[in-house]
This record gives structure tokens, C-alpha cells and sequence, in this order.
């Protein structure tokens, strides 16, 4: 008799939470933001995923900030707590057992060679439990991260040089990371210097004194 | 030792790649989307492709198209896994679940949730009232298309314009299940029966905390169902996923090309 077919489930992992508005519930402290760049932080939620036999967790990627191109939008939108899924899926390996490690890594501003690298040193570290969702990056809000593809020629960001400081200082690493460069042209960075959640809504004045 | 001597027109890789072959023999690979270029990449190359369908009718056209474009390249259907996301707000009963849900819909910023509609219809909604429904004059609008769906939840279910952008703000157009135990694995279920998913990426609307109530409380359910594993199969993801390790892509070009077994 043939066996019953069963679920593939994954979890989702992301900052706060999948939820546009989980980073103004009441509930959620500044401490909570803080905590949700900790390695901690995401351990605690592959673990939950494995203790329920779930098979893989799942990190998404984005090479710019959110909403990065609707000021008005960025303004209002959660810090969207986003560290580099190879990166974080290499440090979840030894906190985890059996549950899959699955990220994205976007095709467009990556060299295959780099890639396989990635990929194979994280399936080499967790032994065998690597995924790579491929996406590609065609919004406009990447290609200025980048000074390179078909918006070289809108982007004020890209006339800085391809060396390492112009080049973060084109991506806000060395600038703005709070609300005050979410209307820079020269785009923000989505890892945050320090946690601060990067918005102006209403809500957000509860977090202004702790602006850099 | 198989130098890779990669030559494209995008791409030139001589190799080899100064890592030795990982246990996967390569990654499970995974396309995400929902174009032509992704169903027909992931029809042919992918081991698992994640997409959002929101909607019972449209995941199942999906996903009947996606496995209908594997037998050209060789393949068998269950060579491929379908995995679209799903938020799941769970609680104890229906009515705690509602609750939860509702005290993040009362978080939702109004003014955010118009701002993201009319970026969607590349147009400035802010003046339209309110507390009527969106007008359909807008569908005149020529990239109003991608808002067609939107506007059709807006007709059906009377929803003011208020109404909708928090709805939307809430859902963003993923499936998105709100219950019991017994009511997500009912949909969970309802869904991966009539074949418009082989699984599901869960989204929870807060982590860790909701990826935890979804093992305490979803997972025993589908278990007890007979619908989901209560011990991994293996070590690695393939064989977690029931997926064959790779051969090596030099011995596939010393044999003729056959499809994986």
C-alpha cells in the first residue's frame, strides 16, 4: 500500500515578526526590537521550527531597504531587521540539528563563483542541510545599492566610486541608519548600526531619544 | 579533479571551485515567484518552488500549470515541490485566535496602508473618502491592473477604502489563516489535498512566539491527522525532503543525459 503523502512545512523567520504592524503592538518593547539582531533571537525560532520536526527555515533577502524608493512609505514602514541569510544560516548551523537551512541569495549582483562558495561552505558547516532559494533583484531600489545595471544613470548613488568607502558610504553604512536617511537618494543600509527602529509615524516617538 | 570551464554569455567560470563537493553533492535549489520565467525555470531545474497564492481556485490552476511543464524536461511531477507561503495566527480556539489577530490589525497604521495602495496603483489615493468604497472609475486607470484583485475583495465584500487598506496592510496578499488547531489544519489540509500545495512556508505574525504556538498547537493536530512527520527521515535536507543526492555533473556528461531517479 502506498504511504500517505505528508506536508513539506518550513518556517519563515524575519525580525519581529511577518506582520507589518507587529513592531508597534503595545507588547512589543524597544528591548524586543533590540534583541531581534541577536543570534539569539533567531536561534529561539529555528529551534521552535525543529522541535517540531519542521523541515526547513526559511530567510528571505532584499539587497535594499523595503520601501526604499517611497520615502513617503519608508517613513512609516518597521525597521525591517534583515542580517545576510548566509551569514545568519552559517551561525544557526551549530545551534541546530536536522532542520534545513534555506536562504535567498539574489543572481543579479552576484558572481556564480562567489555563490557556490557561499552555498558549499554552508552546506559543508551544517552538514548537508543547506538550501538556496534563487531570486533575482530587478527593483530600483537595488540597483542604486549597487552602481551598476540598467538605473546606473538615475541614481545620484551611483556617481560615487566603486572603491570600499564610497561604496558604503553609498550604501548609509558610514551615514544615517535612523529616519533621518530614509529620504537620502544615497539609500540606507537594511542591517542597522545600532537597533534603531527606522521610521517617523506616530508611534515612533517613543524610540526618537534614542536616535544616533 | 573536474574543472568547471563554464562559458556563457553572461557568465565565465573557469573552476574548479576550491571546496570540495558538500554532503548535498549541491544544495537543494528552490525558485521563488510566480512568473513564466519562474514556472518554467522551477518546472525544469528546482527542487521545491515557493510562491504566494492567495487564493483555493488560483493555487490550484498554479499549481496543475507548473508540475504540467516538467514531462518536457524529463521529469515527474513529485520531482518538484510546490510550497506556497501562509500566514497562520493561531490560538486555543477560534476566538482567541481572532483576538490575537485583532490587537495587530488595530496596530496597523491607516496612513501607511493608503500609501502602500497607491503605490500598488502608482497614484496619490490619499483624497478619495474614506468611508465609501474605492470608485470604479479607478480601474480606468492603466496600472490600476495590478489592483484588479484588490478591488474585487473591495466589490464582494462591501469594504470601505479604510477597510481596505488596513486589510491589505494586513494580509499583503499572502494566504493568510486565522483559528483553532482544528481550523488551520482543516485549510492546511483542504489545500494540500486538492493539490494546490505539497506543503506550506508558515509565516507567523511574531517570531519566535508564533512559530512556537504553531509546533504546540498546529503540528500535533496535522500529526495526529497522519498529514505531517513526527521524526525527520535523515540528516540533510534532500533526504529530509525525500530528494536524491545529485550525481556529479562530470559523470553526467560522460553518460548520456537521463532524467533523475
Amino acid at each position: 500500500m502506498a504511504q500517505q503523502r505528508k506536508m513539506i512545512l518550513g518556517a519563515v523567520a524575519r525580525g519581529i515578526g511577518s506582520h507589518v504592524a507587529a513592531w508597534r503592538l503595545p507588547s512589543v518593547s524597544p528591548g524586543k526590537l533590540k534583541a531581534a539582531t541577536t543570534l539569539q533571537h533567531w536561534a529561539d525560532t529555528a529551534r521552535a521550527a525543529e522541535a517540531g520536526k519542521m523541515h526547513f527555515v526559511f530567510l528571505a533577502d532584499l539587497l535594499a531597504m523595503p520601501n526604499a524608493g517611497h520615502p513617503a512609505l519608508l517613513s512609516r514602514s518597521a525597521f525591517d531587521f534583515s542580517l545576510e541569510p548566509m551569514t545568519l544560516l552559517s551561525a544557526l548551523a551549530p545551534l541546530t540539528e536536522k532542520i534545513g537551512l534555506v536562504g535567498s541569495i539574489s543572481t543579479t549582483y552576484s558572481e556564480p563563483y562567489n555563490v557556490a562558495r557561499l552555498l558549499a561552505s554552508l552546506d559543508h558547516l551544517s552538514g548537508g542541510r543547506a538550501g538556496w532559494n534563487v531570486v533575482t533583484s530587478l527593483d530600483p531600489a537595488s540597483a542604486r545599492n549597487f552602481g551598476t545595471g540598467s538605473f546606473w544613470r538615475s541614481s545620484t548613488a551611483t556617481s560615487a566610486p566603486r572603491s570600499s568607502p564610497g561604496w558604503s558610504r553609498a550604501c548609509g553604512i558610514a551615514g544615517k541608519t535612523t529616519h533621518s536617511s530614509t529620504t537620502s537618494a544615497t539609500g540606507s543600509f537594511s542591517i542597522p548600526r545600532r537597533c534603531i527602529p527606522c521610521g517617523t509615524g506616530r508611534n515612533i516617538s517613543r524610540w526618537k531619544g534614542r536616535s544616533t | 579533479m573536474h574543472p568547471l570551464r563554464h562559458r556563457s554569455e553572461h557568465f565565465q567560470v573557469e573552476g574548479p571551485l576550491n571546496i570540495e563537493r558538500p554532503p548535498q553533492g549541491h544544495p537543494v535549489v528552490i525558485v521563488a515567484g510566480s512568473s513564466e520565467g519562474a514556472k518554467e525555470l522551477a518546472a525544469e531545474q528546482a527542487d521545491a518552488m515557493f510562491t504566494a497564492q492567495p487564493d483555493f481556485e488560483g493555487a490550484r490552476k498554479f499549481y496543475a500549470d507548473v508540475k504540467g511543464r516538467m514531462a518536457k524536461y524529463g521529469r515527474s511531477p513529485d520531482e518538484l515541490y510546490l510550497i506556497p507561503g501562509a500566514m497562520v495566527i493561531t490560538g486555543r480556539t477560534d476566538g482567541e485566535a481572532h483576538e490575537k489577530h485583532q490587537t495587530f490589525k488595530d496596530a496597523i497604521d491607516l496612513e501607511f496602508g493608503i500609501l502602500y495602495l497607491s503605490g500598488l496603483a502608482q497614484a496619490d489615493l490619499s483624497r478619495l473618502p474614506l468611508d465609501e468604497p474605492l470608485p470604479d472609475a479607478l480601474r480606468q486607470t492603466p496600472t490600476w491592473s495590478r489592483l484588479e484583485l484588490v478591488m474585487d475583495i473591495s466589490k464582494q465584500s462591501g469594504m470601505t477604502f479604510r477597510e481596505l487598506a488596513i486589510h491589505y496592510a494586513d494580509t499583503y496578499g499572502h494566504q493568510f489563516i486565522v483559528g483553532s488547531p482544528k481550523t488551520v489544519a482543516d485549510e492546511l489540509q483542504r489545500l494540500f489535498e486538492a493539490r494546490a500545495a505539497d506543503g506550506f512556508i508558515l509565516r507567523a505574525p511574531l517570531y519566535p512566539e508564533g512559530i512556537t504556538e504553531i509546533v504546540s498547537l498546529v503540528i500535533p493536530e496535522l500529526q495526529r491527522r497522519g498529514l505531517f512527520q513526527t521524526e525527520y527521515r535523515g540528516n540533510t535536507l534532500r533526504e529530509n525532503l525525500g530528494l536524491p543526492r545529485p550525481g556529479h555533473p562530470a559523470a553526467r556528461r560522460v553518460e548520456a543525459p537521463r532524467a533523475a531517479e
